[in-house]
């Protein structure tokens, strides 16, 4: 796996994503299934090869918007020259802001922690170590001050 | 205002929290007093730094209490964007209680504190809070408030 090409430049996992994984993945296919009905996006329209390799414009984004459509977190960091936003003098900014709308459904709020993660363990070793656990995690574990005596 | 005292080993703006003192209403009190079975007169709170502590922290984290509380303690820092092995497992997001707890800011505050430094964040921390309850997802985007996309 290439982890750098197939990590997005926000520090989304592209490559534990569903909509990724769908095509020889049964379980990521069903909930690629349950996205398209409850957001009415074609499943075709929904599988994806990473953020990277659809230059900034996942085909559900290039679904829902315009053919102009550019996520700006993508297009600052190839003005930038930069591969990740943890290279940049700004991180974070504005655009990696957590927020509780759609929490549920995206991992939004994994992005600044997966960078700083990036930072402190290398790119390849949060990869096959963190990254999973981390989207696991953050979308199945309940909240918690304790988080070493769960599990 | 204090912001040193006021903010959360974690990175929370307790000063910016509905429970602080200056901000809770009797009717906040009331109802989550009863949600998690304390007394009313002890949801107001004084910030994770003051001597009682968090008002949830009985009802979140049991009798262990905050596990980032003790460890930034025994560390004898400020708050984990100090740590050299920021950032670890007690800071990790997670979806659940997501709209009701703010606890998905913390990563994002740190980080910011560790860039413009604590006094230039506590500037905008409050806005930090309202724009991660109250903003509209955006794909690509930092949340909107309603007031921005007029």
């Amino acid at each position: 796996m290439d982890y750098l090409q197939m990590t997005a430049s926000c520090g989304l996992d592209c490559f534990n994503c569903p909509a990724f994984l769908a095509r020889e993945n049964q379980e990521a296919m069903e909930t690629i299934e349950e996205f398209s009905k409850e957001y009415g996006i074609p499943v075709e329209k929904m599988l994806c090869n990473g953020c990277r390799n659809h230059k900034g414009q996942p085909p559900a984004a290039k679904y829902l918007f315009d053919e102009d459509y550019r996520c700006s977190v993508y297009e600052c960091c190839n003005n930038k020259n930069i591969k990740f936003c943890n290279e940049c003098r700004d991180f974070p900014c504005d655009n990696l802001h957590p927020y509780a709308d759609n929490a549920n459904k995206v991992p939004h709020n994994t992005k600044v922690f997966n960078l700083c993660l990036i930072n402190k363990m290398g790119l390849e070793c949060w990869a096959k170590e963190k990254a999973r656990n981390v989207k696991e995690t953050y979308f199945t574990k309940p909240f918690t001050l304790n988080p070493s005596s769960e599990d | 205002m204090d912001i040193k005292k006021l903010t959360a080993p974690c990175g929370l703006a307790c000063w910016a929290c509905a429970y602080y003192k200056d901000n809770i209403t009797n009717e906040l009190a009331q109802q989550t007093a009863e949600t998690i079975g304390i007394a009313v007169k002890d949801m107001t709170c004084g910030g994770c730094k003051s001597e009682k502590g968090c008002s949830f922290e009985n009802a979140v984290a049991g009798k262990e209490g905050c596990l980032t509380k003790k460890c930034v303690e025994s560390k004898g820092l400020h708050n984990c964007s100090e740590c050299n092995e920021f950032p670890c497992e007690n800071l990790m997001p997670v979806v659940d209680m997501a709209d009701r707890a703010p606890h998905n800011t913390k990563v994002y505050n740190l980080s910011r504190i560790k860039l413009i430094g604590l006094e230039a964040w506590g500037k905008e921390a409050a806005l930090i809070q309202e724009k991660y309850f109250k903003g509209s997802f955006v794909y690509g985007q930092a949340p909107v408030l309603d007031d921005e996309s007029k």
